[in-house]
């Protein structure tokens, strides 16, 4: 089996910086000491704007605040030397991620790995504040090491001895975070950690994932070098590793994720320079590429993407304009090529962005969009992804390793009815994630979370891909959500929103509830936009490809022109 | 009853949510451009909600076309006005 390429065929992007290449591009400047270069205001202006009031930070405006989009600006301000305005109210609103053990993404949700060692960090190394519950908190960090050696997300994915160098990094970086708090080190076997990290390293010097990966990749050689370099250890072969990644040089002199990936990015420079760090290497001859690649990802309203600008797409915005049906027979066909190529080596679901892990979410789309329809090794495949993906507690969380929710959950249900078989999903246990997200006959997105329309669509959708009865317990939902002028609003009944409305038209329309059409229509006229539909009718300004897709799709529906809408998850 | 003009209420209550130059913006100038990059829908939600809070009234999100009615302080005041108005006139009838 050869490396997988860059995504061949075209995709479309949405002209927009992303939050986690922005502080991949930051922290490697930072690395080669050139963060002269940067465009300081534009880069506090875009941070700034995925603020929220309760001081924690989202992942786009308009989001709920959590703990990875929290890291990741705070971080980037701190590499720019600026101050996080009101650090203490923050650490407050970490400290409403902590579940009794450990930290989750977001307040309700159960903790997993990626999200404390985000909470962590930021708590201490940015806010300077302590964690609230250090026993509780050790006894899940110790509780994260298999038997094998190695660290896994959380204590249950331990059980199965499910290591993961990405858990190692999150856990090790986590208690060096607590050591600078002044507290001991967990009580792990270190030399088996130890270990497990140098067992990853690959007869060509690359480091893996796991046992479970084929082939090395920059992202885990970072992971696994830095967490080394925290235990005050080395791979057992410096030199080839030093070697493995020099010799992943692009054109430019900036870096591709593996052998055979063809196309520079973001993260590739970020893991190559981080990884040349941990292993005590010079980097300052790779300063003025890197530079000068950054520089062409850095977007005008502050911010950067993966690789060059025009040509960043992603499978969000690519999916949206195939489903929207906005692309001749010749788009379609180069498009969907493109979103079968957004894999991993070692993930056959598909990813947001060429390069980064598979996402539940985006699969839905991709699949929905008809990517791998002709394909069905390729589906096979993806339906054995989803399920290794499957929590303890059933639930499905955005990617490997993270905590469930209704979301993601709904989102590999809809993966499911679009493979056509359950691929070995734990309906029972599904089932039971869903019953924990229930408050009073409403759903939450996480089981101690707020109640929403969205989410209680989402557990319905759910329950009647299990064989549950829910048309009662939907036409009651809608009724209780439904805005009197036009749309669905996800709380109460005032605030209506295109989202929300989608998912309650889609819903009604499967279960053969009937629609309001004329309710709908005076929605959609509210919300169109020049050529496009908003997301709200308080903002025309904020629309994109995703909001489009699902404007036309309901305006199709309200015209009688398509009776199915798509099972689309998004939020 | 606050004895302040409803211009003067409006400016009170969405300096404590803006900040205290909204003091001594013009009436004619765009709320929008005067929020910039803070505003979005959230943001719309949050205005619309301090006014709402200041004098008692209901705003419908969709039939009462926020979208120009808030968009500078001389509008939302004549909306406010309206709809006190509206409100005297429903009491009288009850």
């Amino acid at each position: 089996m050869t490396a997988p390429r860059f995504a061949q065929g075209r995709g479309l992007g949405n002209g927009q910086p992303d939050l986690w290449c922005t502080y991949a591009a930051v922290r490697s400047l930072a690395w080669v000491e050139r963060l002269d270069s940067v465009d300081t205001a534009s880069l506090h202006t875009y941070i700034q704007s995925r603020r929220n009031r309760d001081a924690g930070f989202a992942w786009s405006k308009g989001m709920p605040s959590d703990a990875w989009a929290t890291f990741y600006c705070c971080e980037t301000l701190k590499d720019l030397g600026i101050a996080i305005e009101q650090g203490t109210q923050t650490a407050e609103w970490l400290h409403t991620l902590f579940d009794g053990d450990a930290y989750a993404m977001c307040p309700g949700q159960t903790a997993d790995v990626w999200a404390t060692h985000y909470a962590v960090r930021t708590l201490v190394e940015v806010c300077d504040g302590r964690v609230a519950d250090p026993d509780a908190l050790y006894a899940w960090l110790e509780g994260l090491q298999c038997s094998n050696g190695g660290l896994s997300w959380s204590a249950d994915f331990a059980r199965r001895n499910l290591a993961d160098t990405r858990a190692c990094f999150y856990g090790v970086m986590a208690a060096r975070a607590l050591a600078r708090q002044g507290l001991p080190a967990p009580a792990w076997d270190v030399p088996r950690l130890i270990g497990w990290l140098q067992a990853q390293q690959m007869d060509d010097g690359g480091f893996r994932f796991s046992e479970a990966a084929e082939r090395p990749c920059l992202w885990a050689t970072y992971r696994a070098t830095a967490s080394l370099a925290a235990l005050q250890a080395q791979p057992l072969g410096p030199g080839e590793c030093v070697a493995w990644i020099e010799a992943l040089r692009g054109p430019s002199g900036a870096f591709v994720r593996w052998q055979g990936y063809d196309v520079e990015d973001v993260w590739a420079a970020f893991c190559a320079v981080g990884s040349l760090k941990a292993l005590g290497e010079p980097v300052a001859h790779l300063a003025d590429a890197i530079a000068s690649f950054i520089a062409t990802l850095a977007l005008p309203q502050g911010g950067y993407t993966y690789r060059q600008v025009d040509a960043a797409a992603d499978v969000l915005t690519t999916a949206a304009a195939v489903i929207g049906g906005q692309m001749t027979d010749a788009q379609r066909a180069d498009a969907l090529r493109w979103i079968e190529g957004c894999q991993m080596p070692n993930e056959p679901g598909i990813m947001y962005m060429p390069g980064r892990g598979a996402e539940v979410r985006c699969t839905n789309w991709g699949l929905a969009a008809g990517a791998f329809a002709d394909r069905p090794d390729a589906r096979k495949a993806v339906g054995h992804w989803l399920a290794s993906l499957q929590n303890p507690d059933g639930g499905f969380g955005f990617w490997e390793g993270r905590g469930s929710d209704l979301v993601s959950t709904a989102s590999a249900v809809a993966i499911l009815q679009q493979l056509g078989n359950n691929a070995g999903v734990d309906l029972v246990e599904l089932e039971a994630f869903v019953a924990s997200c229930c408050q009073q006959g409403r759903h939450a997105a996480y089981p101690r979370g707020q109640v929403s329309l969205r989410a209680s669509l989402q557990a319905l959708i759910c329950l009647r891909h299990v064989g549950r009865d829910v048309r009662a317990q939907a036409s009651d939902l809608l009724a209780a959500h439904k805005v009197r002028q036009g749309g669905f609003a996800n709380q109460g009944q005032r605030i209506p929103d295109l989202l929300s409305t989608y998912q309650a038209v889609a819903l009604a329309a499967a279960l053969g509830l009937p629609v309001d059409l004329a309710h709908l229509r005076f929605f959609l006229d509210k919300v169109r936009s020049g050529p496009g539909y908003a997301w709200s009718p308080l903002y025309l300004q904020g629309h994109d490809a995703l909001s489009g897709c699902l404007g036309r799709l309901l305006q199709a529906f309200a015209d009688g022109k398509c009776l199915h809408l798509p099972n689309l998850q998004l939020s | 009853m606050s004895n302040l003009s409803i211009e003067q209420r409006i400016r009170q209550a969405l300096a404590q949510l803006l900040g205290d130059e909204v003091l001594a913006i013009e009436k004619q100038d765009s709320f929008r451009d005067f929020i910039g990059e803070r505003f979005d829908s959230l943001m719309a939600v949050e205005v619309i909600t301090a006014i709402e809070g200041c004098f008692e009234i209901e705003v419908d999100y969709l039939s009462d076309d926020v979208r120009y009615w808030f968009e500078t302080l001389e509008k939302m005041e004549t909306f406010v006005a309206q709809k006190l108005e509206d409100q005297l006139t429903l009491q009288a009838a009850e």
